[in-house]
């Protein structure tokens, strides 16, 4: 039969834009048109690859915020960034009305200039590379970290040691890391040289193999970015054995020479963090006095001393949850602005008042008095350990939780992950839901890749917390693990709100909670039977899984059940075996899942094919990648 | 009181220095710009270095951004012209040789019910044909599907008309018809 339609009849009726009784028409006609069926076929295939989604890693931001520069938009500098627009082109008019001006005035330089330009180019061997060409942008930009050169190499132009020498760096130099590339097996750094060592280098960039750098560097910290394991690093104090009637400035110096130039200033008290000591000099890092100058810098040994308890020093640190008040007074206010976000945060220690201090920051010179008892001047008997894994208040941590619940301004919905069920909770619900949450019992803590797929119980209940107004973007999730347990999966940028969580501390990963919270779940959206044998999520039931030679029970049974079920595509009917089921398909894996009251399952998985409990199944996915999913990370 | 913001209050806060708000932003975003980089490239690797490279782009030129345009149309902006640099380095044709190499992209025989079973293994061949389509019709094919998007969007991103747009889509769709017709032609019958 002649086919009167066209390609285009095809893709409107693909897009759905066809009046009614045209589509009723197009229907009939593509099941019985070979070639609108394919077209049709083809158009469908592309709607499917087109829409799907596909999700990055689960840690995909965190490596964007290693790589960003987070001063960049510091208070200071936003000023800046709101001219740029204005300034950058008034910026180029007024230099191009320069360059005209001064071209007009030694114009006949200029011509003698252009006319040697000229005859060196045409001689190219001779002319050497334009070194004014502006180094190419690396792949990955990197925390700024300052360290210095512990091997005499040469600044690359790029990264690699074909390419041509850019400056000398002898032993020593300090460097400010700004960028990463991998090359070859190598891994080079973009640098430049902190400060400017010779002032036509100042600036300017060029590239460091990684093994030539002291790997001991860090990034500045501040009273907003400071960790404990770096705080505790701080455990030297300047020293000054030469008797003076005054403090004098002892100073930091760019190579361990003290014919170098100085780089910044200390004094006696200033407390100190030895990067890397030699004989005679020590490559230190000093905390943030307010002042501009480098806080990386080499200093003579015999300025240095162990901090001990009691010690008189210019800094400090100050620990979260310390009020800081407006004056030296229990009654005083709290000062908001100096209000810890992590941890800890250094602090620069003005006069005393009786049991005050007066303490400042680099961003907040105003000041703020705390109780001199509650500063840290020397680690030396500090429970480090205390301060990093603060003791959690269960019942604030259930508060939080159902706050949370409550007051979560995104969509927050309740997902059955096993079979594919999700509701979108509405006010009444999440007050339900929060209020069945009536005690947390307990807190584990875990160090290690969680997968959710191994300690969800069926059905894989998930309250999945949304951004915005979509349930495709989760911010962030609770896990139903068994009758009264969860697994929380809190980020980073919600510690604030549940106040004892931070990045040093080993991850809280369960909690058991009261049954009723669970059953509340439940009944919010109650889970589908899997007791037939032909439901997939049958083998969940299962006492014990063999696989790999090895095996496995509980959260093991659930991680490799949804593990195939990931590859698992459509039955392939008895007529089409023999098509689909080739007899030199290669065994990739296979698993027996055993069963109290019921014969085991069987599962052999192919490159071409599923038998899963003597039925065929065609494959989703690459199924060599299925151990990999097993037994990447905990099994 | 938890507030959770918009687009324009993140894009505020974090230009005020506030990581957490670009986080809540990259978080938002990053798996739309990672599934359209990786139909354009059909690589994961390179894929998540592309993402990498938009969203380090995006804050580094946070500052730049206005409101006349949506945020998401300026960062899908952002990642076509990634793409659009890592295309010309390359200068050859993006390979592909299995659509299994990019399993997050697959397309299940549960996704395409309306086709009936033995077409379902020619998903591979419609991939390779989108893949051999010019990289600014593929782009706009791609854009078409990301939800939301309309022709003038479309239109924004690549840098052209709101016509030009729905005409690159189109010819797209025909080609991939006309092609995918054409080398079925002398395929035996399926069975039914």
């Amino acid at each position: 039969m002649k086919c009167n339609y066209s390609i285009e009849d095809i893709i409107n009726y693909a897009e759905n834009v066809l009046p009614e009784e045209s589509k009723a028409e197009m229907e009939q006609h593509i099941k019985s048109c070979e070639k609108c069926k394919k077209a049709y076929a083809a158009m469908v295939f592309t709607e499917k690859f087109s829409s799907k989604e596909a999700p990055a890693g689960d840690d995909f931001h965190l490596k964007i915020l290693d790589h960003l520069d987070k001063k960049r938009y510091e208070k200071n500098k936003a000023v800046l960034f709101k001219i740029r627009s204005v300034l950058k082109p008034a910026i180029a008019v007024a230099a191009c009305f320069v360059v005209l001006m001064t071209s007009f005035m030694y114009r006949e330089q200029v011509g003698e200039f252009v006319s040697d330009t000229y005859k060196a180019i045409s001689n190219k061997e001779d002319v050497p590379d334009n070194e004014d060409e502006p180094v190419p942008e690396p792949i990955y930009n990197v925390v700024p970290t300052k360290t210095a050169i512990i091997t005499p190499c040469s600044g690359k132009k790029e990264p690699g040691e074909q390419y041509k020498d850019v400056i000398d760096l002898p032993y020593g130099s300090i460097i400010q890391i700004s960028g990463m590339r991998n090359h070859n097996d190598n891994r080079w750094y973009l640098t430049s040289l902190v400060p400017g060592r010779q002032e036509s280098y100042a600036g300017k960039l060029f590239w460091i193999n990684i093994e030539n750098t002291d790997p001991n560097g860090i990034s500045s910290i501040s009273f907003e970015n400071c960790r404990v394991s770096e705080a505790s690093t701080f455990n030297h104090v300047v020293i000054d054995k030469v008797d003076k009637p005054v403090l004098r400035d002892i100073y930091l110096y760019s190579l361990p020479d003290a014919v170098s130039d100085t780089v910044a200033y200390v004094r006696e008290g200033d407390l100190i963090r030895i990067q890397r000591q030699d004989a005679e000099w020590s490559l230190v890092n000093r905390l943030p006095d307010g002042t501009d100058s480098s806080d990386i810098g080499w200093i003579k040994n015999e300025n240095l001393a162990l901090c001990k308890k009691d010690m008189k020093t210019n800094q400090g640190f100050i620990v979260k949850n310390i009020l800081v008040l407006g004056s030296p007074n229990e009654n005083s206010s709290p000062l908001e602005s100096f209000k810890v976000k992590g941890q800890i945060a250094p602090v620069i220690l003005g006069e005393t008042n009786g049991d005050w201090t007066f303490i400042t920051t680099k961003s907040n010179p105003v000041g703020g008095w705390v109780k001199t008892k509650d500063i840290i001047t020397s680690f030396e008997g500090v429970d480090t350990h205390t301060i990093i894994n603060p003791p959690i208040d269960k019942a604030d941590f259930a508060e939080k939780i159902r706050n949370e619940i409550a007051q979560w301004e995104g969509i927050l919905s309740i997902n059955a992950y096993d079979t594919g069920n999700q509701i979108t909770l509405n006010t009444s619900q999440r007050e339900m839901l929060a209020n069945s949450l009536t005690s947390l019992d307990d807190i584990e803590f875990f160090d290690g890749g969680i997968s959710n797929d191994r300690e969800a119980v069926y059905p894989f209940y998930c309250i999945d917390f949304n951004f915005g107004a979509s349930t495709n973007s989760i911010a962030y999730n609770f896990i139903v693990a068994g009758d009264d347990k969860l697994v929380v999966n809190i980020p980073s940028f919600r510690y604030d709100h549940y106040g004892f969580l931070n990045d040093e501390r080993i991850p809280v990963r369960f909690i058991k909670v009261n049954k009723e919270f669970v059953d509340a779940i439940k009944s919010l959206l109650p889970p589908p039977s899997n007791t037939a044998r032909d439901n997939f999520n049958f083998l969940l039931n299962a006492q014990k899984v063999l696989v790999s030679g090895g095996e496995g029970t509980g959260p093991q049974v659930y991680k490799c059940a949804r593990a195939i079920k990931k590859y698992l595509g459509n039955e392939i009917k008895t007529e089409l075996i023999p098509r689909y089921v080739p007899n030199d398909a290669k065994e990739i894996t296979s698993f027996e899942f055993i069963f109290s009251g019921s014969s085991p399952i069987k599962i052999v998985v192919t490159d071409k094919y599923i038998l899963y409990d003597e039925k065929y199944y065609t494959l989703k996915g690459n199924p060599e990648n299925i151990l990999a999913e097993l037994f990447a990370g905990y099994f | 009181m938890i507030e959770l913001d918009t687009d324009e209050i993140l894009i505020s806060n974090a230009l005020k220095g506030d990581m957490d708000s670009f986080s809540n932003l990259v978080l938002k975003y990053k798996n739309r710009i990672y599934t359209f980089l990786l139909k354009m490239t059909l690589s994961k690797e390179d894929a998540e270095e592309l993402s990498q490279e938009v969203f380090i782009s995006i804050y580094k030129n946070l500052y730049r951004y206005n409101n006349t345009w949506s945020f998401s149309t300026w960062i899908y902006r952002i990642a076509a012209n990634s793409f659009n640099n890592f295309y010309k380095k390359r200068k050859r044709a993006l390979k592909f040789d299995d659509i299994h190499d990019i399993s997050d992209i697959s397309c299940s025989f549960e996704d395409c019910p309306e086709v009936i079973y033995e077409m379902r293994e020619n998903y591979s061949q419609v991939v390779s044909l989108i893949n051999q389509l010019k990289p600014d019709q593929k782009m706009a094919l791609i854009l078409k599907h990301v939800k939301g998007f309309s022709y003038k969007e479309i239109g924004r991103i690549l840098g052209i008309s709101s016509e030009a747009a729905r005409m690159k889509v189109q010819r797209a769709k025909e080609s991939i018809c006309r092609k995918f017709t054409k080398s079925n032609e002398r395929s035996p019958q399926y069975e039914m």
